[in-house]
């Protein structure tokens, strides 16, 4: 491993501080879980590590007016245990239950895997789904920004080096509404999402769907919403047949996203399968017949 | 490359170590403790055998980095034996035939406690879930399956 100083600041304030001081060469370090293979294998030049596992303060899930708020230091443990989120997000608390293992859900944190922006992380898909926005602090203030406006594409994010991903938020999910994540995992050791697919529906009073947010991940390079599906089922009853009337779309669009890849073949006819498996769960949810046991 | 000090406690005694802030967890311990039970396996976060318990939960030892566990509670097998007599699971791994080569047998061990600390009558399921990061080349899993049930026995 490369030489380098590190830090391990106790609070927020400390930390900005550190970062602006070290910005021209500084890597933070949350969980570790992607971060400490690269520092180990990669040539990763920082020459400053900034360990922020040690605030306290950016650990936490709140429900403050009807907002989801979700401090970028909680695990995946954290998450998967909160009942709120059990109860009421469905789709965050699926996508962080099938991480990798324990000891990994002990360690990685939702500010790592939004800010790692990898294109097999399971909660950014969940995340879009939810509409929700990254709130960003530097010494010199604050940003937020919708996450899809976070990733600026490939890879990449509009951090800058001076700067943590502090919060996570978006509106708590009303009685209306229904969420769902489904990961389709191919197992080499532990399971790495090969088709991620996030769901949130909102129907009214007469069981006609009024708002679709629907998000794949781990096909593109990067989560996408898909508008065809999400206009496809706005305005329509909540059933079965509705679902099953969208199932070779899904293919297609899986298709027209990697056309060339030689997964290609895999992942179009696979998608439907997720696809189901989404549409049962949010039938369940809402208390219909079709839905799963 | 400067040291840092790092204080923590580790099988329930208190230390203070001066190391190098690019060591990771699973080395300190190995060379600077002599916990040799911690093992290296992928290197990677995926096998478990680096696995040691961290305030109560099992985790890699090789994705973290030395600093991190400063004001931790850690346990390593080294610790799960008190005064020469084996913990519970040792001795059902054993019993049960659930050790062949035994290089996954610490960290195998230690995600079983992490789970009986927690929730002491756990279904089958539950302990596959738990088990689920550690990985065995030997035995199949079915006889450390058995071990743990034994032991919750007990
Ligand atoms: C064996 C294994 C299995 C895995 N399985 C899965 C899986 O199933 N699904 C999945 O999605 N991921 C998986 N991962 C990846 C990883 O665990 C997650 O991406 C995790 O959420 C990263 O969080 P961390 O806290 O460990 O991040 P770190 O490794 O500490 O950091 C990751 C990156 O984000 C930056 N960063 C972290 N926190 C912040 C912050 N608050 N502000 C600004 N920058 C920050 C760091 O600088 C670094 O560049 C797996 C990893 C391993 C090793
Ligand atoms: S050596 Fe740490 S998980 Fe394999
Ligand atoms: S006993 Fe050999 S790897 Fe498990």
């Amino acid at each position: 491993m490369k030489e380098f100083s590190f830090f391990s600041p106790g609070t927020l304030d400390e930390a900005l501080s550190l970062l602006s001081q070290h910005k021209d060469s500084v890597s933070v370090i949350a969980g570790g879980t992607d971060i400490v293979l690269e520092l180990n294998e990669r040539a990763h030049t920082a020459q400053a590590v900034v360990d922020i596992s040690k605030i306290k303060d950016l650990r936490y899930v709140k429900v403050v007016d009807g907002v989801v708020r979700i401090g970028a230091l909680s695990t995946f443990t954290d998450l998967e245990n909160d009942p709120y989120i059990r109860d009421h997000v469905k789709s965050l608390y699926s996508a962080c239950y099938y991480v990798g293992s324990p000891q990994i859900r002990n360690l990685g944190t939702i500010g790592g895997n939004v800010a790692n922006a990898s294109v097999a992380g399971d909660t950014p898909t969940a995340l879009i789904s939810l509409d929700a926005t990254v709130v960003l602090r530097s010494a010199a203030g604050k940003r937020e920004m919708k996450i899809t406006d976070f990733y600026s594409g490939a890879g990449k994010t509009q951090l800058e080096k001076d700067e943590l991903l502090t919060e996570i938020y978006f509106d708590a999910p009303t009685e209306n509404m229904a969420t769902a994540y489904t990961k389709l995992g191919k197992r080499k050791a532990l399971v790495i999402v090969v088709i991620g697919l996030a769901v949130l529906l909102e129907r009214d009073c007469n069981n006609i769907c009024s708002k679709a947010q629907v998000v794949i991940g781990a096909v593109a390079r990067y989560p996408k919403r898909l508008p065809s599906i999400e206009h496809y089922l706005v305005g329509k009853p909540i059933t079965k047949e509705t679902f099953e009337g969208c199932r070779d779309m899904f293919s297609q669009i899986v298709y027209d996203m990697i056309p060339t890849r030689a997964s290609v073949g895999y992942k179009k006819e696979s998608v439907k399968g997720v696809a189901n498996k989404t549409f049962n769960s949010i039938l369940k949810d809402f208390s219909l017949s079709g839905g799963e046991e | 490359m400067e040291k840092i000090r790092v204080s923590f406690n580790l099988n329930n005694e208190d230390v203070t170590i001066e190391t190098f802030p690019n060591k990771r967890v699973v080395d300190m311990l190995r060379e600077d403790f002599g916990c040799t039970s911690v093992k290296e396996g992928c290197g990677e976060g995926e096998c478990g055998a680096c696995t040691v318990i961290r305030n109560g939960e099992p985790v890699t030892s090789c994705t973290m980095l030395a600093g991190q566990v400063a004001g931790d509670r850690i346990v390593t097998l080294e610790g799960l034996s008190k005064n020469g007599e084996l913990d519970i699971l040792q001795k059902t791994f054993m019993e049960a035939g659930a050790v062949q080569c035994g290089f996954c047998t610490p960290g195998m061990i230690l995600s079983a406690k992490a789970l009986l600390m927690k929730n002491p009558h756990p279904t089958r399921e539950e302990i596959r879930r738990a088990l689920s990061g550690n990985l065995c080349r030997c035995t199949g899993y079915t006889k450390i399956i058995k071990a743990v049930e034994m032991a919750i026995e007990e």
